[in-house]
């Protein structure tokens, strides 16, 4: 299961028991990339990676020490700086322990198939892409990538446990000339874990949104019927929601729902979970980054506020339990805590069974939103206007205001779920601000 | 080192590549994250790593692995763009260079690996409690601070010996204001690439305290900002990411054939009746600088838009070729995971003649924008940028603080819409993420757009 040597971390383990460190937790993420990318409608480069890294942490008499390498050879190395750290760190009064034994669910998200991919077969894969792509569309750029993945998790706490996952992913991003320039860039985008990447669905998504970018359209302001797409509301949810989700912020008194466990805070209709048990989920994983079980967390049900999400440390300054969402920074090397995969229920309505109203597959400046407040001031791009149930062309407008007033302004919710990158929703309408010229 | 550097290229020689080129990284790098006064990560290491990059027949392979493993990585690469090769009509070709045998050397006072931890750390706690000081309303201090010391090697078939000491210092703090259930943040970001740890001593604490506290005050006390396109003064740091979000990015040579830039060198893009400059270039102490980018060329000045008019493109050796325009030594790549691309340095409008006063003279009722939490740009030149200082103007005088704002439009045609060009330069030091993160910087003076150009949302 682990292509490492187990035996030589736990030896580690000991040495560290032996330089005097009280607790040690080591984590191994190897990761191993073929990526092809396309420019301009041909094959550019292929790129070929296989990258191990080793994430340290030790802790003596309360004082956290970090450490990390890239290779297993200096392993004791490491384990050493991070004893000299932790004694130059102050004392953590918060810390308790490191993350003890519980049971893991049995799953697992690896297909042979994929890691058989050859160089080849990943070449043809975005050519496949290129090929695709209708005449008069610019393939401006694409991708082709398989990965697989291994994670391995030793703790002096009694935690030992490895788990490999694949992906294969594929992107096109296509661009169409209009008479005064160039349509927004347009993207359609999978990734699986198995080998069965829908390639026509890539390109044609992206190529339908091109074509109807170039038919222009003028928005209007005011308050308007706006349906987001997974693609378009993942990024704006990132930034803001699901910063205040986090229950470290909620600790620290940077959450606009601490407190509101219980309490009905948004629409009734809305029903979202954090599930990295997800069948095909980008983030479905058997174990977090610190060696804790995954675990379906039912964020909201119904509109009342349920459960945040909590590592091991912040979870234990508060008195909980980890919900299984640390998550690396390889950067930086901190344990910070993360969504998995983000699913919002269905609904039973028809989603464009509107008179007139905008449609968003894209947001501009998501990352510029206010996670504390919730404000938010973005542009819609690829952005498109809906008149009588269709889709008759592209616009692009600002739309501005609080993701909790937005959440609890839910129009409707559509039948069917849609696959964005980390997170799984239907498309959504909702009455919302417009700002144009 | 050099020499198993030397090898790899000569197997590359030997395999008959058509350029091969061998990039190694040995940073040391220290990374220190201060949550609310308490130490959350305390991260020091060494990043050493080969990047190898050969083109044959016309196409890429790239590898990045660990030292030891260059001969392997350079026989993966090979075949990895023969591979390639097969699938294109047309084949990439590179831009000539004069091969640079240079020991680029960086004279630091206080170089980041001689300060002791501690010093770093209690920098951070007294920045820290001086925060808590300012004022009761702040709840929450996230303070992050980043350096690395090294060296880079860049060698390549064509006789390229280039080693280069790189160094940088970051500091980045995040704080959240809280009055009543009202819940609002502010940032700062600066950084040197050229200074060591003395750098902050032209930063100090009480400064960065007092211009970020200032501003999670008044999204906390500010007026909500009104929607739609107002008259409106972008000062430099707002106008710096226009500069660069909106316009840089187009004219990245990659991206310009993809944008509203493509087919318009030598048109003109932005008003006629004042002289607009917007440049790229190495400026004293820029976060962007650097002596010879990661493909051995030398960073020259780009003027991007002279006199009004699309006159230059930033470029890499494979688009100096491709669009015949000339070598700017813009290819920058993060470490050595990644391949070299085409990215901005520091990026600016030049200094215009107007006065301060007539910036805002006869401004009825429009907003001044002074500093921004984010920004972004699309191929379309459609941008958006946070703000997180910004003004009302009355009458031509300053007044109120606005909250919760974002501007956008679309930046070709703001351009023709700028009445003011101020007469005061100053930058902002910040990072560009094009899928690789990049220390840049940009800015300009303060410029004066009138209404139809951005909009307020």
């Amino acid at each position: 299961m682990f292509s490492g040597d187990p035996m030589e971390l736990s030896k580690t383990l000991k040495y560290g028991e032996k330089l005097g460190l009280d607790e040690l937790e080591i984590f191994v993420h190897i990761t191993d990339v073929i990526d092809v990318e396309g420019e301009l409608g041909e094959i550019s480069k292929t790129n070929k990676a296989k990258e191990t890294d080793i994430f340290v942490r030790g802790i003596v008499d309360k004082r956290v020490g970090f450490g990390f390498t890239n290779d297993m050879r200096f392993l004791n190395d490491t384990v050493k700086k991070v004893y000299s750290s932790a004694r130059a760190n102050k004392k953590d009064k918060n810390w308790q322990d490191l993350p003890e034994v519980r049971k893991y669910h049995d799953i697992e998200e690896y297909d042979p198939e994929i890691e058989k991919m050859s160089v080849e077969e990943v070449i043809d894969t975005c050519q496949e892409i290129i090929d695709l792509t209708p005449e008069g569309i610019t393939p401006a750029f694409c991708d082709a990538r398989r990965e697989i993945g291994e994670k391995y998790c030793i703790n002096t706490n009694g935690i030992e446990i490895a788990e490999r996952g694949t992906w294969n992913a594929a992107y096109s991003y296509l661009v169409g000339k209009t008479k005064t320039g160039v349509t927004p860039g347009c993207l359609g985008i999978e990734i699986t874990r198995r080998k069965n990447l829908d390639l026509e669905k890539i390109v044609s998504s992206a190529a339908d949104d091109v074509k109807l970018s170039k038919n222009l359209k003028k928005a209007g302001s005011g308050l308007k019927d706006v349906i987001i797409h997974p693609y378009a509301l993942e990024d704006l949810l990132c930034y803001t929601l699901l910063t205040s989700i986090l229950g470290e912020n909620v600790v620290r008194g940077k959450s606009f729902l601490k407190g509101k466990i219980g309490s009905q805070v948004f629409s009734e209709k809305l029903t979202m979970t954090d599930d990295p048990l997800y069948k095909n989920g980008v983030s479905t994983m058997k174990f977090d980054f610190e060696g804790v079980p995954a675990e379906r967390t039912s964020l909201i049900k119904d509109g009342i506020l349920e459960n945040f999400l909590w590592n091991d440390y912040w979870a234990k300054i508060a008195g909980k339990r980890s919900t299984g969402n640390a998550y690396r920074n390889i950067l930086k090397g901190t344990v910070e805590t993360k969504p998995t995969n983000i699913v919002i229920e269905e609904g039973n309505d028809i989603i464009f069974d509107i008179k007139e109203g905008y449609y968003v597959k894209g947001f501009q400046g998501a990352h510029s939103s206010n996670p504390e407040s919730g404000e938010f001031s973005v542009v819609c791009n690829p952005g498109f206007k809906v008149e009588n149930g269709e889709i008759t062309g592209g616009c692009i407008f600002m739309i501005s205001g609080n993701i909790y007033d937005l959440l609890k302004n839910i129009e409707e919710i559509g039948r069917e779920k849609i696959t964005g990158t980390n997170i799984i929703s239907p498309l959504i309408r909702f009455k919302v601000h417009t700002a144009t010229k | 080192m050099e020499e198993v550097i030397r090898k790899g290229i000569e197997l590359g020689e030997k395999l008959n590549s058509d350029y091969c080129e061998i990039r190694v990284e040995n940073i040391d790098l220290t990374y220190i994250s201060l949550i609310d006064g308490r130490i959350d990560t305390l991260n020091q290491r060494t990043e050493l790593g080969a990047a190898i990059r050969i083109l044959k027949d016309g196409a890429w392979g790239f590898v990045s692995c660990n030292i030891e493993d260059t001969e392997k990585g350079v026989k993966d690469a090979f075949s990895l763009a023969k591979n390639s090769a097969k699938r294109r009509k047309s084949k990439i070709e590179l831009a000539e260079v004069k091969p640079v045998q240079e020991n680029v050397i960086k004279k630091l006072e206080k170089p980041p690996k001689s300060v002791p931890v501690s010093t770093k750390i209690e920098r951070m706690i007294d920045l820290y409690n001086k925060f808590k000081k300012y004022d009761p309303r702040i709840k929450a201090v996230s303070i992050s601070y980043r350096d690395g010391e090294g060296k880079r090697y860049l060698f390549t078939n064509e006789g390229m010996e280039l080693i280069q000491d790189v160094c940088h210092v970051w500091n980045y703090c995040w704080v959240t204001g809280k009055k009543n259930q009202l819940l609002t943040s502010a940032r700062d970001e600066i950084g040197s690439v050229s200074r060591g740890f003395e750098y902050f001593d032209g930063e100090p604490n009480e400064e960065i305290v007092r211009r970020t506290g200032k501003r999670v005050m008044m999204q906390l006390e500010g007026k909500e900002v009104g929607k739609g396109s107002f008259e409106c003064v972008l000062g430099p740091r707002v106008v710096g990411v226009l500069a660069h979000e909106a316009l840089g990015h187009l004219s990245e040579a990659d991206l310009t054939v993809n944008s509203s830039f493509d087919g318009k060198i030598g048109e003109i893009v932005a008003t006629e009746d004042i002289r607009i400059n917007m440049v790229d270039d190495i400026v004293p102490n820029g976060f962007g600088n650097y002596k010879y980018d990661e493909e051995g060329v030398k960073a020259k000045k780009v003027e991007i838009i002279k006199n009004s008019v699309l006159n230059g493109l930033l470029t890499n050796r494979e688009y100096a070729k491709k669009t015949e325009m000339p070598l700017t030594g813009s290819a920058r790549a993060e470490d050595w995971r990644s391949s070299p691309i085409i990215r901005m340095r520091n990026t600016y409008f030049e200094k215009g003649d107007f006065e301060e006063e007539e910036l805002f003279e006869g401004i009825k009722h429009g907003y001044y924008c002074v500093d921004f939490r984010g920004g972004q740009a699309e191929l379309n030149s459609s941008f958006q940028v946070g703000i997180q200082e910004g003004y009302e103007i009355i009458n031509g005088e300053i007044g109120d603080p606005i909250k919760n704002a974002s501007i956008s439009g679309m930046a070709i045609e703001a351009l023709k819409y700028i009445t003011g060009v101020g007469k005061k330069l100053s930058f902002e030091n910040g990072r560009c993420g094009k899928g690789q993160e990049a220390f840049v910087s940009s800015g300009g003076p303060k410029m004066r757009f009138k209404k139809g150009a951005i909009v307020f949302g």
